[in-house]
């Protein structure tokens, strides 16, 4: 939506939603290295037929989109390996520590 | 991205901006719901204030070093002070 605002070019719903479905199945396939997300962004601009001059504005902003991005995944598995410590009996929740 | 803004204008810095507010908004919203309230509290039934006071070391570092390999050493010693059996 950014790319398509900063061209000027508005995306139809249909568009919007291949955007959505290239993003996600572009994700799970994403090597989890710095940057992976740029590269990946061209692939998703390509397909909707976005200028890839875009990608050097996102860059500019991608530490920080990067950073947030990365606070998420991370509290996401702290989240899940609570739930299967929760599961497993095997985290006392009363002071945080290792049951055994 | 000289010619972006030479042909754009300065406003692709208040859309850059806003960019990066939509994502934080998202980021907040989806660890409040997702993580917080169904995963914390509907699946496993812990206070969401705890996981947020346990993990509040590795969400700073995460977000910090950017990246996801440094902070389990921060979360994987208890606050009891006892290592991984």
């Amino acid at each position: 939506m950014f790319a398509a605002n900063v061209v000027g070019q508005p995306l139809a719903l249909t568009e919007q939603l291949l955007v959505l479905v290239v993003a996600v199945l572009i994700s799970i396939g994403t090597a989890g290295v710095l940057g992976a997300g740029l590269v990946m962004l061209t692939v998703v601009l390509s397909q909707v037929g976005l200028p890839l001059a875009v990608v050097g504005f996102v860059a500019g902003v991608d530490p920080i989109l990067g950073r947030i991005a990365t606070m998420n995944n991370v509290t996401g598995d702290l989240a899940v390996s609570t739930v299967v410590g929760k599961w497993n009996d095997a985290v006392d929740f009363t002071d945080g520590s290792w049951v055994r | 991205m000289a010619v972006g803004i030479g042909t754009e204008g300065v406003g692709v810095f208040s859309s850059l901006g806003a960019l990066v507010l939509a994502v934080a908004i998202a980021v907040v919203i989806h660890i409040a719901f997702t993580y917080l309230f169904v995963l914390m509290r509907v699946v496993a039934g812990v206070s969401p204030v705890a996981l947020l006071r346990g993990a509040k070391d590795a969400m700073l570092t995460a977000f910090a070093t950017r990246s996801w390999l440094v902070p389990p050493p921060t979360w994987m010693a208890p606050r009891s002070g006892r290592r991984l059996p």
